[in-house]
């Protein structure tokens, strides 16, 4: 049987205990809605990333990240949707455009919702091993075509990146241009996506008549190569990401109903 | 048997053929997305694997594997709330997907016709999502700068929204329409054959 030995503690951690985490982290940045809890959740994720060496993969959602800050907080703040201008003073200035505290406001609600989520999520998805999550999902009752669609996606994904990157390389060599102008790169679009569409479209052919011939269709249990264990700490995880979903939603109810007030920094 | 003359059509083959087919689509949605962004495209271009997926494997087929493709980008991305944009790649694939059975999937006029109606399906589905899920504004900083634009000129956010995003739907759902008819009517019978109506079929066998 196979068993995932991880380099790191994230990437021993087990498949459910990681899931959990995802769930709770979700929960507690959807319900809590506070500014400090969202950027203590970036800190540690950053802190995480940089800890398992995943900085260069991480690029991308900082990347995603910035675009999102100056899009929301440059639009939100100086149109500010729903505010009658007329009735609230500037908050200040940024060249010529004025900046408004509500529409400022407005965005925060937005941006603190996605980005402490894609950073706390990126770390736990990313360190995921494809074959215990395989396993997990027929474990939790999925059917063995279902567990297979969903884990396939990720491994078809991988392969047709490699091919894409392999492609792109090859009809640069051949004098494909992509830089220059907008409709320069887009032209450049068709001649990388078609041949990696075409050659993946052909493989299919292949992979089905290989899945046939190992029995996909045969009738009765599958059997699954992989054996999914759990340490203490996993049971731990766990419990902690519980506690923290169902914290997070008994707090948002409580300062809905006015029980107790919301904490320092919560986002309107 | 050379593998272009075997029947996929008939039950189990064809359910293997489906099972691959959805990831599949998955997969050439999150690399058209990969490659808009390595050329800094101001569109998304992650809707071609639904397209090509419902047009060969039949409408539902396609939804499945559009759908699942936000699920697992949102997954891969961390932004869990963007895989609501599912239901974006769910009309596009009914749409195209009933077109194709019907043999909608032919002609200019054809490929035209889809590509408006799934951009404008798009824009009407993503604009109340994205007000969701990011306030109003888009991903895509070319949108934005439109909504932003359209916001001075005195136009609400809902309205800047929608008539922001048709631009981008337009050229977007344009290219993946017209890539998607391209390449299957190169495909060989045995996989066209897959999403045919009886009608559709015995053209198909025709050809």
């Amino acid at each position: 049987m196979q068993r995932n030995e991880g380099k790191t503690a994230l990437e021993r951690m087990g498949v459910g205990p990681k899931l959990w985490l995802c769930l709770g982290f979700t929960l507690a940045i959807l319900f809590v809605k506070n500014i400090f809890f969202g950027i203590a959740v970036i800190v540690a994720s950053v802190f995480v990333v940089v800890h398992e060496d995943k900085l260069g993969l991480f690029k991308v959602i900082l990347m995603t990240s910035l675009v999102l800050f100056v899009s929301m907080y440059g639009i939100y703040g100086t149109m500010a949707p729903g505010l009658d201008k007329a009735s609230e003073p500037v908050w200040f200035y940024i060249g010529s455009l004025p900046y408004w505290r509500s529409g400022i406001d407005y965005a925060t609600r937005y941006y603190f919702n996605v980005v402490p989520l894609m950073c706390a999520l990126f770390p736990l998805i990313t360190s995921i091993d494809m074959g215990d999550l395989g396993a997990l999902l027929r474990k939790m009752g999925l059917s063995q075509r279902a567990a297979f669609v969903f884990i396939d996606s990720f491994q078809l994904i991988a392969q047709l990146s490699r091919d894409m990157q392999q492609i792109k390389d090859a009809q640069m060599a051949r004098g494909l241009r992509v830089d220059g102008n907008v409709f320069q790169r887009l032209k450049a679009f068709v001649p990388i996506m078609v041949p990696v569409v075409a050659n993946s479209l052909i493989k299919i052919q292949d992979q089905a008549v290989a899945l046939e011939t190992r029995g996909f269709n045969a009738p009765g249990d599958k059997t699954v190569y992989r054996e999914l264990s759990y340490t203490k700490t996993d049971s731990f995880v766990r419990m902690a990401s519980i506690f923290l979903g169902l914290g997070a939603i008994c707090y948002r109810v409580l300062v809905v109903a006015a029980v107790v007030k919301p904490l320092s920094g919560a986002i309107s | 048997m050379a593998l272009n003359t075997i029947d996929t059509s008939q039950s189990k083959l064809r359910n293997t053929y489906i099972a691959v087919l959805i990831p599949l689509g998955i997969a050439i949605n999150y690399v058209g997305g990969l490659i808009a962004e390595v050329l800094s495209l101001p569109i998304y271009l992650d809707s071609i694997g639904t397209v090509i997926v419902a047009v060969i494997g039949g409408p539902w087929v396609g939804a499945i594997s559009g759908v699942l493709y936000n699920i697992v980008s949102s997954l891969i991305g961390g932004n869990v709330l963007a895989s609501l944009f599912g239901l974006c790649n769910l009309g596009t694939a009914l749409i195209v997907g009933y077109l194709a059975r019907a043999g909608k999937f032919k002609t200019v006029t054809h490929i035209v016709i889809a590509t408006i109606l799934v951009a404008l399906l798009n824009a009407i589905i993503g604009t109340p999502i994205g007000l969701v899920v990011y306030g109003g504004v888009d991903g895509n900083a070319s949108t934005n700068l439109l909504i932003a634009g359209l916001q001075a000129t005195g136009s609400d956010l809902l309205s800047a929204a929608f008539i922001g995003r048709l631009p981008s739907q337009l050229l977007d759902k344009g290219i993946a329409v017209v890539i998607s008819w391209l390449i299957y009517w190169r495909l060989p019978d045995n996989l066209r054959v897959l999403n045919a109506s009886k009608s559709g079929s015995e053209s198909a066998a025709a050809e």
